[in-house]
């Protein structure tokens, strides 16, 4: 399980859907389990990925801690540069963008930048002490998995107030101020994550694509809408556009002005899996896993 | 020649179109700056939590090979955990993974099956592909000897016609270099599935094979000759046009096997819908497009998989027997069509 499956930890099923990361503990746990083929192996790490480095780093943006994965292309750049694509959720999207891209022998092969969270067992009690008190299924869970949902729901969200959030964000699991850092979120890209890819390769500036599914594709519209001019590609993936009555969609007007203006003009893809089921889709389940710097 | 029906090669642009394989090494020009990935030293600091890689040497064939193994970190079903085999393993085990992982309703263990990752391997594997030069003898030995074996593993002896299309500018490829599918089945029975029941509890009666372009084929060639073999069976963009559709022989047995309620498969094909389509080549590969306009004919990628499909879903089998629609991608290329098809995958066993 990747940490976005470890997210977890939201109190109603709607909400475990719309985070597209949730699953609440379960109520009692009837017997001990059978320990997983994970820990009876010992939680080997044998697989690693050609070609990439990872950089951790504390954002001078908003003092929070990162991770990127960078997947380097082993061709020669072409002469404006390598395009560049940067994965929201990395932890979770970066392997099989890395993958998709590498083996598209089609085109040209792009710098694949997946955005996660430090792998570092300081890191979780760095984020929960700013969450103190902890709301009630996060003070249960593992450290790692209270700390990443708390993290990424943070940064990947709009403001909202407490009424909208007990109403339709999370069940009242989330307040105020555990939410809406989108703004400092896209402000640490620009100037945290563009430049640290830039040192390591040289890409062509005026080809780069933002990607995010669910609260990633929230902040890819919010990024399209507030900064189209900073990616060529914006990628929304079931975009969570329902967050806080739609805000982010009163944003759009003066996108549409930036677009008729003529000051921007970008590609846009937005995806989306037919309304097939009722939803919610995900079944609720807890997967407990070792954090990642126990995994050796 | 054949430039475009050999994945291992993907540098050229139109390389892979119909074979899709592990990673492709382009041909550096002399003037070439160099890739990022050299500037960095080829780190690989990314690893995959939870995952067992293990080599060996088949008791089938001699071949050497590696599987690459997720172990869920949720403790087993009471069945034990469902399983799903992955062909070229070293191009898609990773993204088998993170869908695997997303999915919440039945964590599975993912095995990925693909080649050493030893020198000696590649030296051991070329000797065995002595004819092969051409362009192919410009790939670093590794990929070579990847693209050789695969070809070969996963391929049924090819006829005269085949063999020739398969040939690279300059490489004589011969009816040895083909043909090895059924005993690489036959590694999978006896060499890989115990080493996978040695490492975890299995649920024997949910495992899913899972296989892209000549994988596409090699899994319907498994459905065809070994029904039971497998629970369910993911056809992704099957190599049909080998060998003049010599997989269909096979087809006769199937039909009655299900007919007859001896075997239940769960069979899923799927394709992209651009897979017929003339791709962009760049302009110095222009003088190609007659011969690859010629493969794409012939080849028939979503013709073939779809009728596949439709004569499947005709015959009435026993319950239990499922065949889905013929899933065709739209807009997606050959060697972008993999990737839907592993979420399809995961949402069809699910869907059980």
């Amino acid at each position: 399980m990747s940490p976005l499956h470890r997210g977890a930890l939201v109190a109603s099923a709607a909400a475990a859907l719309c985070l597209a990361a949730a699953a609440p503990p379960p109520a009692a746990a009837p017997a001990p389990p059978a320990p997983s083929a994970a820990e009876t192996a010992g939680h080997p790490s044998e697989v690693s990925l050609p070609d990439t480095r990872r950089i951790a780093f504390v954002s001078k943006v908003n003092g929070h801690g990162y991770s990127i994965d960078v997947s380097l292309p082993p061709v020669p750049p072409p002469p404006n540069g390598y395009p560049v694509i940067y994965v929201l959720d990395g932890d979770g999207y970066f392997a099989s963008m890395a993958e998709a891209v590498r083996l598209n022998g089609n085109a040209p092969q792009a710098v694949v930048v997946g955005i996660g969270y430090p792998h570092d067992p300081a890191w979780p009690q760095s984020v929960l002490s700013k969450h103190q008190p902890l709301p009630p299924p996060f003070a249960a869970a593992p450290p790692f998995d209270a700390a990443f949902t708390l993290s990424r729901t943070y940064d990947l969200t709009l403001p909202a107030d407490a009424e909208v959030l007990k109403a339709n964000g999370g069940g009242g699991v989330f307040g105020p101020q555990d939410v809406g850092g989108v703004d400092d979120f896209l402000k640490t890209i620009e100037t945290e994550v563009k430049p640290r890819v830039y040192a390591l390769a040289p890409v062509n500036k005026d080809d780069q694509t933002l990607f995010g599914h669910s609260l990633g594709g929230l902040a890819v519209v919010d990024a399209l809408f507030t900064e189209p001019a900073a990616f060529r590609t914006f990628v929304a993936a079931s975009p969570s556009i329902w967050w806080s009555n739609e805000a982010v969609l009163k944003k759009e007007a003066a996108f549409d002005a930036m677009i008729t203006s003529g000051k921007a003009e970008p590609r846009v893809l937005i995806t989306v899996a037919p309304r097939k089921k009722p939803y919610p889709t995900c079944l609720p389940r807890w997967r407990r896993r070792r954090p990642p710097w126990k995994r050796r | 020649m054949s430039i475009i029906r050999h994945a291992g090669l993907a540098a050229s642009a139109a390389a892979a179109i119909f074979l899709a394989a592990a990673a492709a090494p382009t041909e550096p020009t002399p003037a070439a700056p160099p890739s990022a990935a050299e500037t960095a030293g080829h780190p690989s600091d990314v690893s995959l939590p939870d995952t067992k890689r293990i080599p060996f040497v088949s008791k089938v064939n001699g071949h050497g090979y590696s599987i690459d193994v997720y172990l869920p970190a949720t403790p087993p079903p009471a069945d034990g955990y469902p399983v799903v085999y992955v062909f070229d393993g070293d191009a898609y085990f990773p993204s088998v993974v993170a869908v695997s992982q997303a999915d919440l309703t039945s964590p599975a263990i993912v095995v990925g099956i693909g080649y050493p990752r030893d020198p000696a391997w590649a030296e051991a594997a070329l000797k065995t592909h002595p004819n092969v030069g051409g362009l192919l003898a410009a790939t670093p030995p590794f990929e070579r000897a990847v693209s050789l074996e695969r070809e070969y593993d996963m391929s049924l002896p090819g006829d005269a016609d085949t063999i020739k299309s398969m040939a690279l500018a300059g490489a004589t490829m011969t009816a040895a270099d083909f043909g090895g599918l059924d005993n690489y089945l036959k590694v999978i029975e006896t060499d890989i599935k115990p080493r996978i029941y040695a490492l975890a509890p299995v649920d024997k009666d949910r495992q899913t094979l899972f296989g892209h372009s000549l994988g596409g084929l090699a899994v319907v060639e498994a459905l065809f000759t070994e029904p039971n073999a497998f629970h369910t069976f993911v056809a992704a963009s099957p190599s049909i046009w080998w060998s003049n559709r010599a997989v269909l022989k096979s087809e006769a047995s199937f039909d009655e096997a299900v007919t007859s309620g001896r075997a239940t498969p769960r069979v899923l094909i799927t394709v992209g819908g651009e897979e017929e389509t003339m791709p962009k080549l760049p302009p110095e590969m222009a003088k190609m497009i007659p011969q690859v306009k010629i493969e794409l004919a012939q080849a028939r990628m979503v013709g073939n998989a779809c009728d596949l499909a439709k004569r499947l879903q005709a015959l009435h089998g026993a319950k239990g027997y499922v065949v889905e629609d013929c899933a065709v991608f739209p807009s997606l290329s050959h060697q972008l069509s993999p990737w839907p098809a592993i979420a399809r995958t995961f949402a069809f066993t699910d869907s059980e």
